[in-house]
């Protein structure tokens, strides 16, 4: 076991940032596969008047601290849940509504069932507990679809430092290509990318639901591709007392594509 | 006839596909030359979603890089795509978009087939190179550091090491058996110790019956191991690999990798596995060896005490030590009394076992970090550092004690005693006495013991 990090250390490594009202419940906000705290820019602001607000980046996303990257510790979720953790033991913080999208659901799921006094409510947004498809149960993706993704990955991350530097290296005025994709926004290690890929779509956390045991909203887009409907079924049905919602937004990221409709659907379900 | 402006002519026919979406994707416009590629008609593309075109590996990026990346960015540019034509085959292509006012998006599409063509062999050819780099990189660091290690303790932390990176597992522990055949935790953590008393050993055996890798996961529940596969979901792991350590066909160890999520144990992992841990194994076997040889080479093969030459190492390293620490020295030379006798009375065999009784009074007689060896014939010698003449005294005295007792396989009353000589180095200005002078004193000190009457402790200072 690793000694305890500091409050300074997991403010740092995950990029932390505590707004709104410091009297408030806290609501954390907790960012999936492929973005950072950027995805909630536009659902966060709703709720500054009466909650404490915490964002955070994932180790190895936006602007957390790449030096803090243990491939072994991120290998799987377990490794995130416990960054959440820490994140709220160092701000000592009770009653956390925590509001997970995407596979940060699964880590909220792994993180409540670890220290259920921590958490007042869970707010999963897109959850899958398994992406992959296994004998009746429909995930919505087979392996090839996953290797398909990583070779995405691979060819939009274009790092080819490792074979191809000494070719790239001779010739300075060479753009940077997909720059802008690795740019301000969401930036993301291409190395930590395809780690992170492999955790998030090849963990099964399905036997993990029953044991979650604080207050549960599943929060169901429309037309998900990622996260389709009957697995967001699958996941309220196999947490119990969970309720079900199906929000009119469409797509995997209502964060962005329909924050008013997000940030309203939360609320009504902490009163 | 109708004319057709000319830039309209543009946009129908550019030499790439324009579209424009909707908010949530849905394609309201669409060129003449995406229709043309995808071999779809421009009609049926009207108020299809664009993800339509998409793989699913293709698609799960788009939503989870591409989608928040335009949102955040209002425009991303150069993505590398896949498109699916209508008859299920791929295009590459890359992509701009920028997003409206109204959160639509403007979407350029070109075809980039001999370029990712190029892209994905180079690819390829990169995750090869990656693949067989790794395992060289592995195999390599790993022998060097077996070859530079000198005990079994440093094999084990580097097997343990090398297995972690080159697996990415949460915890590796390498254990070995003991004397006992006890499996003992040499390097690395065991995230399942104390869980179950022996739980891992049960199955660290039955990889060794099997000679070969086993692997135990949370799914096995209603196996064999249902009871580690119990202790490893309490772990929160998902499954544990286990492979012998052999030296020819007899175990000496295991390897275990523990995962925290599901993997695939394919043939690359197993070859580097079942490689490290030969490679390992062949390095454990050596240095066991050459502590052997090592032994052999400084110890009295009768007694098993050290030896002559390994004894006047040992002293002139103590003298060094008492040197530097500024401690007293006192070295213990004792002599046999009566031990001919028995020699010619009873025979050699029964000489042999007088002295072998006899060293391991020695043994018992002195302190726990003392050195004992047999300096010739009868003789013994014991090398004790830190100790004044009052402790030097009360050690002799112990092992003349000892010796007095009666002896397995002699006759009753066929007694040997002890002449001891004590010699007594205290540091000074002077300079150190050498090994041979320091012993040279002990055996005065000896000699005068006998010429008393024997059966005695004499004491000279250094």
């Amino acid at each position: 076991m690793s000694p305890t990090p500091t409050a300074t250390d997991v403010r740092s490594r995950n990029n932390v940032r505590v707004l709104g009202n410091p009297v408030g419940r806290p609501i954390v906000f907790s960012h999936g596969f492929g973005c950072s705290q950027e995805v909630w820019r536009d659902v966060a602001p709703a709720f500054l008047d009466d909650f404490k607000v915490v964002l955070f980046d994932h180790v190895g996303s936006g602007g957390s601290d790449l030096a803090a990257y243990d491939p072994s510790k991120y290998d799987s979720l377990h490794g995130y849940s416990d960054d959440i953790l820490e994140i709220l033991a160092v701000l000592d913080l009770t009653d956390v509504v925590f509001v997970g999208h995407s596979v940060s659901a699964m880590m909220g799921v792994l993180a409540s069932i670890t220290s259920p006094d921590r958490f007042g409510k869970l707010v999963l947004v897109g959850p899958s507990p398994r992406y992959v498809n296994a004998g009746e149960y429909v995930g919505g993706f087979t392996q090839p679809d996953i290797d398909g993704l990583l070779d995405s990955l691979d060819a939009n991350f274009l790092d080819w430092s490792a074979a191809m530097a000494p070719v790239i290296a001779g010739n300075p005025d060479r753009p940077e290509v997909g720059a802008e994709l690795t740019g301000l926004f969401c930036s993301t290690d291409p190395a930590v990318a395809r780690q992170f890929a492999r955790v998030t779509f090849l963990s099964d956390n399905r036997s993990d639901l029953a044991g979650v045991t604080v207050p549960t909203v599943v929060l169901q887009c429309s037309d998900d591709v990622i996260a389709p409907s009957a697995v967001g079924r699958f996941t309220h049905e196999h947490i119990a007392g969970s309720t079900f919602v199906t929000l009119a937004a469409t797509g995997h990221l209502p964060s962005l594509s329909a924050p008013d409709e997000l940030a309203a659907v939360i609320r009504a379900n902490l009163s | 006839m109708t004319l057709i402006a000319p830039f309209e002519m543009l946009y129908r026919q550019a030499p790439c596909g324009l579209l424009v979406l909707t908010a949530d994707g849905t394609i309201t416009e669409v060129n003449d030359a995406l229709p043309v590629w995808l071999d779809v008609s421009r009609e049926r593309m009207i108020g299809s979603s664009f993800t339509d075109y998409l793989d699913s590996g293709n698609r799960i990026f788009y939503e989870t890089r591409h989608v928040p990346l335009l949102r955040l960015q209002g425009e991303v540019r150069e993505v590398s795509l896949g498109l699916t034509r209508a008859d299920g085959t791929t295009v590459a292509v890359l992509l701009n978009s920028v997003t409206l006012p109204d959160g639509g998006v403007h979407m350029a599409v070109f075809d980039a087939s001999v370029r990712a063509e190029y892209e994905r062999e180079l690819l390829a050819a990169r995750r090869i190179a990656e693949s067989s780099e790794v395992r060289v990189r592995v195999l390599q660091s790993s022998s060097s550091a077996f070859v530079s290690s000198t005990n079994e303790e440093q094999i084990c932390a580097a097997l343990a090491a090398s297995a972690n990176e080159a697996f990415v597992a949460t915890a590796t522990a390498v254990f070995l058996i003991d004397s006992d055949g006890e499996f003992v935790l040499t390097a690395g953590t065991n995230p399942v110790e104390g869980l179950v008393p022996r739980g891992e050993a049960t199955a660290s055996r039955a990889a060794l019956a099997l000679g070969a890798t086993l692997t135990v996961s949370v799914r096995d529940a209603d196996g064999p191991y249902a009871r580690v596969a119990e202790v490893l979901r309490e772990r929160r792991l998902d499954s544990v690999s286990i492979i012998p350590l052999l030296r020819e066909t007899e175990p000496i160890g295991v390897l275990a990798c523990f995962f925290a999520r599901t993997r695939e144990f394919d043939t690359h992992f197993t070859d580097l596995q079942v490689a490290l841990s030969r490679l390992a194994a062949q390095a454990i076997v050596r240095v066991r060896l050459q502590h052997e040889l090592e032994r052999l080479a400084n110890h009295d093969q009768l007694t098993g005490l050290a030896n002559r030459s390994h004894l006047l190492e040992t002293v002139e390293a103590a003298i060094e030590r008492s040197v530097i620490l500024g401690n007293p020295l006192s070295v213990v030379f004792l002599d046999l009394d009566g031990f001919k006798g028995i020699n010619d009375q009873f025979g050699h065999a029964a000489g042999d076992s007088v002295l072998v009784q006899v060293a391991g009074r020695i043994r018992r007689a002195v302190r726990h970090e003392d050195a004992v060896g047999r300096y010739g014939g009868d003789e013994f010698v014991a090398v004790c550092e830190d100790a004044d003449a009052a402790s030097a005294s009360s050690i002799a005295e112990r092992i003349r004690n000892l010796v007095n007792e009666p002896l397995e396989g002699v006759p009753p009353g066929s007694l040997v005693s002890a002449s001891v000589g004590v010699v007594v180095y205290t540091p000074s200005q002077s300079a150190p006495p050498t090994n041979d002078e320091l012993l040279s004193i002990a055996d005065d000190a000896m000699y005068l013991s006998k010429s008393a009457g024997k059966d005695r402790v004499s004491f000279l200072n250094r």
